[in-house]
């Protein structure tokens, strides 16, 4: 093939592949990538903050909230993300509306961002969409609030989304150079996940070796829930191979969540240089299975890249749909839906002209007696609605408090220790 | 085991809080108690109701007796000295105005002072919501006193009732919400707007206890003036008025311009370090030139501080 | 005294679940007659999580354990962050016309000391009795002194109640009751500490799986208990996530190359990540796993170190003879530097029992053992008493005291 990446076949055309920023966050991690190289591809990006939206070089941009916000951004408060997405569900629904493939993007633990992949991830149970989502867990340091909303964010996302990709900041910090703030962690979040997103593209969009498409995809992530397992390595020059395995070893988005010992579905997907020969890949394949779960058949899928003799991508997904370890008590506690504070979220932006005339805040006749409206039987477990009462499970249980630092947390990411493997 | 040792000085826990009292339950069926238990059970709530009655019994025929006597002694001495109502004397801890008690109580001068209804008057200014407490007395021969506690407002806020109209209303330090009355204009208008704490059930009321809130904003208004000036509302949202609870936190948002903060203060810590820290935090945004996103005090020791600029710091 | 009876010490920890059973027959002597060490399943940090998974596995341990043996009594071992203590004074003026110490007196002290209530959903496991004070001065016994106030201190442990009733129902699944609870802590401080010890002041240091356990005596006594819940498998965990390798690997890591304390040597140590050279293996600097290792142990040294600070307990002077460390943690290389740098005291590994069998000598039977004993000094209180009532109960700590003089 020539080396253009894309090169126009029926099969790229077939498949709708949107790619969705939410929020600040989110939004950052599309401007950052090169969204020229799969023109398929649609990018978007959806936020409440109209001067982040102005700035954000995407063609496409979705403003929320105008009547909640006014263009000011949710503040990182999720329960203004809430009532503004709850407000403009329908924009939404027409987001996830007509597409094969759905990449939400997103920073956990926030307002916008966490409460649009939620209400987006829904919608899109409703659709004929492959669901992934590709998230970053708050620092430390931001505070207990903040984790425990994104924690609770990614429990519910992972039941709804076919493949979730959790990207703790705390770990990402460990990416940056010595002397970095925490604004690097970001930047390297945002190198990652772009670099995730092109390498699923390759295998959508690009033939070559080996070809796998769209419907081994959807066939590795089938049902919503499980773990999804994403890693991507690439090397180049003199040791390629190796530096690509290695990377793909440290990537951080395989080590955010704790690896299990059993997959049930592999793919891999490798895009070679020129000096690759079959006998070479076979022999990374192989590598790679030992690494992971040897006992599955991996389904390969290779293109090559001719632009250059010494080059080696990998991009690695693999799903375990049922957690072993799962245990029934980790969902006690998170019931009792009910219904978020109608417009008082809204109050430091509404009051804004308050002074003279004040208005109403306080819907007292919405406010009593409204019950969640027309329960979605299956996915009623909708974790945000009672944040105080889980809140208090977590205290009990799952978190490991100690002067507000959660011990289970490593405490050298909480330290910021950078630990070199090199 | 062959080392000699003493006595370990340790005693396993007995009685009722502990845990062998947990054996014995978890050991007898629960619900399910012996004949002698309930015997006695019922011996003994036998034994406490027939005392409970005998003592009702005499208390009650005590009142009455004094009751009866007192009376007798008012109404003979009362009949004797009283006039027609000729003034009204009355204080108040608050603002509520003297025209405003007229229209409120209805009683004409030139009643005979001891046909007043104080009662009736105590009940009416009773049922006014920014009247805590209201004493009402005959000053023999001619003079009615009132005297009124009245709740203080710390927050405003605004409902909209079923109809859809809205009002202003004050919140005290006890949670009450009322109407002002009297209450100076220059005065509401400092005050900051509540979002409140929402129940399990999702209603609102009762607001529960302000105390901690009060406190968070007195120490400020007295200590940061110009600080307290900025602040426009005061959201409950994560309070369930427990401060000693963690993750307790009362929120407050400001207003300059068209620029919003959201300061988040622990219910639990000490205020006056908090707002000091908060002081603290102003320099540096000020030094730095970047305005003040967001200050969550609800760690100990250290505030994460997120600016304009999307820097996150912690101070 | 009385006929043998199977006693049965029971520790259910996060990572293991620890069975011995031994025959006590009244003497101070106890025959450890069978025992087991099984894979604990549905225990976190200590806590029961899953009632289920934890009595299969608790059930077959005791089954394994007891082999031909019938038990006849259950004594439970007891961990967990839901373990808390309170430090309560009692006084009482003393009321003989001759300032004389009389037994009400004693028991007026006791009671008072005792009568805290606790939050609901709370349950008091050890009343733990600290020296009698008359006058300001401390007393070895009281009875017949003179003075006005007498005072005594207790440190008072309580649990989590619906945690205990999960336990009691584990036993109970089983046939059995529980006959009484240790915590952990004071079943591994009391058989690792020796008496001269205890009497110039120690703390003891038990690292397990999920738990890190203490407990501190002064002057004989046992003056604070704790528990941090972070154990071995924390660092199992945080070199999982600092080596981006899985559990697994990181155990082996961990007990192959693991050191308590980063060296600046072991930059230039290089270990495989896999282990296999392989292709896809590599190598990593010993620093990255000793530089993860360290942060973690000496977190947990601190935390220990910042609760008796708290407590007002941290004087070097009076915790002479040092620190004692004990459970499966105590493994790890250089453990012992860590906690003596944190801690500023001299530290040791613990010893075990001079006599004690081959297979017993593993840092996870300590606890039982301890709890063992702890059976072996109880029998003779359930000897003397077959009441539980707080008074009687007071009345025998005094005994115990008295007791102390005593040769045993």
């Amino acid at each position: 093939m020539e080396n253009v990446p894309h090169n126009g076949t029926e099969l790229e055309a077939s498949i709708r592949v949107r790619v969705i920023g939410l929020g600040g966050g989110g939004s950052n991690v599309l401007a950052g990538i090169d969204r020229d190289r799969y023109p398929h591809v649609e990018y978007l990006a959806v936020n409440t903050d109209s001067q982040a939206l102005a700035h954000s070089p995407l063609t496409h941009k979705v403003l929320l909230g105008q009547n909640i916000t006014r263009g000011l951004g949710a503040g990182g408060d999720f329960e203004i993300g809430r009532q503004v997405v709850e407000a403009d569900r329908a924009e939404l629904e027409a987001l996830v509306a007509e597409v094969d493939l759905l990449i939400l993007v997103t920073g956990l633990g926030g307002g916008t961002g966490t409460a649009a992949a939620l209400l987006l991830a829904e919608l899109a149970t409703q659709t004929e969409a492959t669901v992934l989502a590709f998230t970053t867990q708050p620092f430390t340091f931001e505070g207990a609030r903040r984790r425990e909303i994104s924690d609770a964010a990614l429990a519910d996302l992972r039941e709804k989304v076919h493949g979730l990709i959790p990207v703790p900041n705390d770990l990402l910090l460990q990416e940056t150079e010595e002397d970095d703030t925490a604004l690097s962690a970001f930047a390297v979040a945002d190198k990652w996940i772009g670099k995730g997103i092109h390498s699923l593209c390759a295998m959508l969009f690009e033939t070559g070796i080996i070809n796998q498409d769209f419907s081994a995809l959807r066939n590795l992530l089938q049902r919503r829930g499980g773990k999804t397992i994403f890693a991507i390595g690439a090397g180049k020059d003199e040791d390629f191979v190796k530096d690509a395995l290695s990377q793909l070893c440290d990537c951080p988005l395989l080590h955010a969540t704790e690896r299990p010992s059993r997959m049930d579905r592999i793919l891999l997907h490798l895009v070679v240089g020129s000096e690759m020969g079959l006998a070479k890949i076979q022999e990374v394949v192989t590598s790679i299975s030992e690494q992971f779960d040897s006992s599955k058949e991996i389904i390969v899928g290779a293109v090559m890249d001719s632009r250059f003799a010494k080059s080696l991508e990998i991009c690695l997904i693999a799903k375990v749909e049922i957690e072993p370890t799962a245990t029934t008590s980790d969902n006690a506690g998170l019931r009792n839906g009910r219904e978020p504070m109608e417009t008082i979220g809204s109050l430091g932006l509404e009051n804004a002209n308050m002074e003279a005339n004040p208005k109403p805040v306080v819907h007292v006749s919405k406010l009593i007696g409204k019950k969640k409206k027309e329960a979605n039987e299956d996915q009623d477990e909708f974790l945000f609605v009672d944040l105080e009462a889980q809140r208090g499970y977590f205290e009990q249980t799952d978190q490991n408090l100690y002067n507000n630092e959660d011990l289970d947390v490593p405490t050298f990411l909480r330290r910021g220790i950078k630990i070199k493997l090199k | 085991m062959k080392r000699q040792r003493r006595d370990w000085g340790v005693s396993s826990a007995r009685g009722q809080q502990s845990w062998h009292a947990l054996r014995e339950q978890t050991h007898k069926t629960p619900g399910v108690k012996s004949l002698t238990v309930k015997r006695r059970q019922i011996f003994l709530y036998l034994k406490g109701a027939l005392l409970g009655i005998v003592g009702i019994v005499i208390i009650g025929s005590g009142a009455l007796w004094v009751g009866s006597q007192l009376q007798e002694d008012r109404s003979k001495g009362a009949l004797a000295d009283s006039k027609p109502l000729a003034s009204i004397r009355y204080k108040t801890n608050g603002v509520l105005s003297h025209a405003r008690l007229g229209s409120m109580i209805s009683v004409s001068t030139g009643t005979r002072l001891i046909d007043v209804d104080i009662h009736a008057i105590k009940r009416d200014l009773e049922s006014i919501g920014q009247v805590k407490q209201a004493t009402v007395e005959r000053d023999l021969p001619d003079t009615l006193r009132i005297q009124l506690q009245e709740h203080k407002p710390i927050l405003r806020m605004v409902i909209e009732n079923a109809a859809g109209e809205k009002k202003l209303r004050m919140v005290s330090r006890t949670g009450e919400v009322f109407e002002a009355l009297d209450q100076p204009p220059d005065f509401v208008r400092t005050l900051p707007y509540l979002g409140p704490f929402q129940h399990n059930d999702g209603s609102y009321f009762p607001l529960g206890d302000m105390e901690q809130v009060a406190n968070l904003l007195n120490t400020c208004e007295v200590n940061y003036p110009n600080e307290f000036q900025k602040w426009n509302v005061v959201l409950l949202t994560r309070y369930r008025g427990q401060p000693g609870l963690p993750g307790e936190v009362i929120e407050v948002r400001t207003k300059e311009g068209d620029s919003v903060e959201r300061l988040i203060f622990s219910a639990s810590f000490d205020f006056e370090k908090q707002l000091d820290r908060l002081r603290y935090i102003r320099e540096v945004s000020s030094a730095m030139g970047d305005p003040l996103v967001r200050a969550d005090f609800s760690m100990n020791n250290k505030a994460v501080v997120e600016f304009k600029s999307g820097r996150n710091k912690l101070l | 005294m009385s006929s043998p009876r199977i006693v049965a010490a029971v520790e259910i920890g996060t990572s293991k679940i620890a069975v011995l059973l031994g025959r006590l027959d009244g003497s101070t002597k106890v025959d450890i007659v069978g025992h087991s060490l099984s894979t604990s399943k549905g225990v976190k940090k200590g806590e029961i999580r899953d009632l289920r998974a934890v009595s299969d596995c608790v059930h077959s341990a005791l089954s394994s354990a007891a082999g031909k043996y019938h038990i006849d009594e259950v004594y439970l071992a007891l961990s967990g962050r839901h373990l808390e203590g309170n430090f309560n004074v009692g006084t009482a003026t003393v009321s003989d016309a001759a300032s004389r110490v009389r037994q009400i007196d004693v028991n007026q002290a006791i009671a008072d000391a005792k009568r805290r209530e606790l939050p609901e959903n709370r349950s008091y496991i050890h009343h733990i009795q600290n020296p009698f004070c008359l006058d300001g001065k401390v007393v070895d016994s009281p009875l017949e002194q003179q003075g006005q106030r007498l005072e005594v201190g207790y440190w008072s442990v309580h649990a989590d109640t619906p945690l205990i009733r999960n336990y009691l129902r584990v036993i109970g699944g089983y046939g059995m009751e529980v006959n009484d609870i240790v915590i952990s802590s004071l079943a591994s401080g009391n058989i690792l500490a020796e008496e001269v010890e205890k009497d110039a002041g120690v703390l003891v240091i038990d690292i397990g799986g999920g738990t890190t356990d203490w407990v501190l005596y002064r002057g004989g006594f046992v003056v604070r208990t704790g528990v941090v819940s972070v154990g071995g498998d924390h660092i199992t965990n945080d070199l999982c996530a600092g080596l981006r390798t899985g559990q697994k690997r990181a155990e082996q890591i961990k007990v192959e190359h693991g050191r308590a304390f980063h060296d600046r040597e072991d930059r230039n140590e290089k270990i495989w990540l896999v282990g296999d050279y392989t292709i896809g293996d590599k190598e990593f600097p010993k620093s990255a796993a000793t530089q993860i290792i360290e942060a973690r142990v000496t977190e947990i040294f601190e935390i220990v170190k910042a609760e008796i600070k708290k407590a007002d307990f941290y004087k070097v002077d009076d915790i002479a003879s040092g620190v004692i460390l004990t459970g499966g943690t105590a493994r790890l290389e250089g453990l012992e530097q860590v906690a003596e740098r944190v801690l500023g005291l001299s530290v040791r590994l613990a010893d075990f029992e001079p006599g004690l069998d081959a297979e017993l000598r593993r840092p996870e039977y300590t606890t039982v053992i301890g709890v063992l004993d702890y059976a072996r000094v109880d029998q003779d209180r359930v000897d003397q008493s077959n009441d539980g009532m707080g008074i009687l109960n007071g009345l025998m700590n005094v005994l115990g005291i008295q007791r102390k003089e005593a040769s045993y």
